[in-house]
């Protein structure tokens, strides 16, 4: 019970929104706040649940927006802690993906759907053979890992180089499991920190492959239909990927677009590069980036529970009205004595059909979504000398 | 058909000859795509196997750069 309480303790630190659940002789077990998940999402009237509950209940948990660790192996880490063989293998060896001290639930699932006879990934194939054509130098020189992640992959070779060809760009890469990641570009100021050492490699991993580094979703997640509550009843997503605007005509040619089908609506918008790398390291489900990317366009209510007005804002302030001038709905929010009202933005179609229409967003995520960012604004400046002194009037 | 070696795949692929999807399908890399295909639950495609190598593929210049352990800061 001490470890797993140290365990959960360690794992909420670094990843608090996640659901823990630890590998147990019971089963799979519930510890702490995540006790009070279980009861509310998997109606238990316990802490713990039985393996072959566990597709169904990861299905669950994934479907209400939660990542999930499994943990199974505290003992073994504990012990490999204390081994200094195991803590002198080699990365490149072939069993290493398998001595992991936290399994993602899809790893558990493919470990289960895939054949007893022959375990082996396809990635860890290649790596064997890559290992073999290297020859035996590289086995001579093994590497500890420079950090482990939350999903168990092993990060190697960690540096910073220069480019030859832009001699003033640095770039920063490592190594996952033996491959290779794509280089990024590294901020000056990082390089200056990464070369006092003031900044170390699991920080910068932290800063330039943050997906890498996330827990992964279920595989589940990305197996069957996403669903998400609608303004009318629940909505499937039928279609999720990502494609390349190849219309030269348009202002986005050739930036990545997500594109998504729910019932008849089919859609496509921009994608962000953080909502890029959490779709290719599948840290967030179709149904998260659907909610993230198009939630507007669905007036789904959870769309809108992101945008807050600032403190000190009087909902009463805020105004959504027809522009007697252009016919246009814009909305407005009074900032309080002294500090006038705000400019009047424009609303879009689908932000007035969700206020108005599905009544799925209130006037103050609407306001909080166009003005968040002006009245932050105002209310950081000084109140003007002469709005001062009429207030002192 | 003969495996085409890497140096080729770009040559083709930069000349228009194959696509992206041919290049993936025939360079090293093809057991990841179609593995990450798999976990994505999308079937390979031109499009998907182009964001694949946007996301993955470095170039062998730069490889041999990465490679060199003499080369860059290591902490």
């Amino acid at each position: 019970m001490e470890r797993m309480s140290t365990e959960y303790n360690r794992l909420k630190a670094i990843h608090p929104d996640s659901i823990i659940l630890f590998d147990t002789e019971k089963g799979y077990e519930l510890f702490g706040q995540d006790i009070e998940v279980g009861k509310k999402i998997l109606n238990l009237d316990t802490n713990h649940f039985a393996p072959e509950l566990m597709e169904d209940y990861l299905f669950m948990l994934v479907k209400s927006g939660k990542h999930i660790i499994i943990n199974d192996e505290i003992d073994v880490y504990e012990t490999k802690l204390n081994s200094k063989q195991e803590a002198h293998n080699p990365i490149d060896n072939t069993d290493m993906p398998r001595k992991k001290k936290e399994k993602t639930p899809q790893e558990e699932l493919v470990k289960t759907t895939k054949s007893a006879v022959d375990e082996t990934t396809p990635k860890e194939k290649k790596s064997e053979s890559q290992s073999a054509t290297q020859g035996e130098a590289a086995e001579r020189k093994p590497r500890e890992p420079q950090m482990v992640t939350v999903n168990g992959d092993k990060v190697t070779h960690g540096h910073a180089y220069q480019s030859k060809t832009n001699p003033e760009d640095w770039y920063f890469t490592a190594k996952i499991n033996g491959e290779q990641l794509k280089p990024q570009k590294m901020d000056p100021a990082d390089l200056v920190a990464y070369k006092e050492k003031e900044l170390t490699v699991p920080q910068l991993m932290e800063r330039y492959y943050p997906t890498k580094l996330m827990p992964r979703v279920p595989d589940v997640a990305y197996q069957v239909a996403n669903v998400l509550p609608g303004p009318g009843g629940n909505l499937t997503i039928d279609k999720f990927n990502v494609y390349k605007e190849t219309d030269e005509t348009r202002a986005d040619y050739g930036k990545y677009k997500f594109y998504a089908q729910v019932g008849d609506k089919k859609m496509s918008t921009t994608a962000s590069r953080e909502d890029l790398n959490a779709y290719f390291d599948r840290v967030a489900t179709p149904g998260q980036l659907v909610e993230r990317n198009f939630g507007d366009r669905l007036h789904l209510q959870s769309h809108y529970e992101q945008f807050r007005l600032p403190e000190g804002i009087d909902p009463k302030g805020i105004r959504v009205a027809k522009d007697k001038e252009d016919g246009k709905w814009k909305v407005s929010a009074d900032l309080g004595e002294g500090r006038g009202r705000t400019s009047r933005q424009e609303l879009s179609f689908d932000d007035g059909y969700s206020l108005f229409k599905t009544k799925t967003a209130t006037r103050e995520q609407i306001a909080a979504k166009y003005l968040t960012e002006e009245i932050s604004t105002k209310l950081a400046a000084p109140l003007s000398m002469e709005k001062s002194a009429s207030m002192k009037m | 058909m003969a495996k085409l070696e890497y140096d080729e795949l770009v040559q083709l692929l930069q000349d228009g000859t194959i696509g992206f999807l041919r290049f993936m399908l025939e360079s090293d890399n093809a057991e990841s795509y179609l593995e990450w295909c798999e976990l994505h639950g999308i079937e390979p495609s031109e499009e998907s196997a182009e964001f694949y190598y946007d996301e993955t593929e470095i170039d062998m210049m730069e490889r041999q750069l990465i490679d060199d352990e003499d080369y860059g800061i290591w902490n």
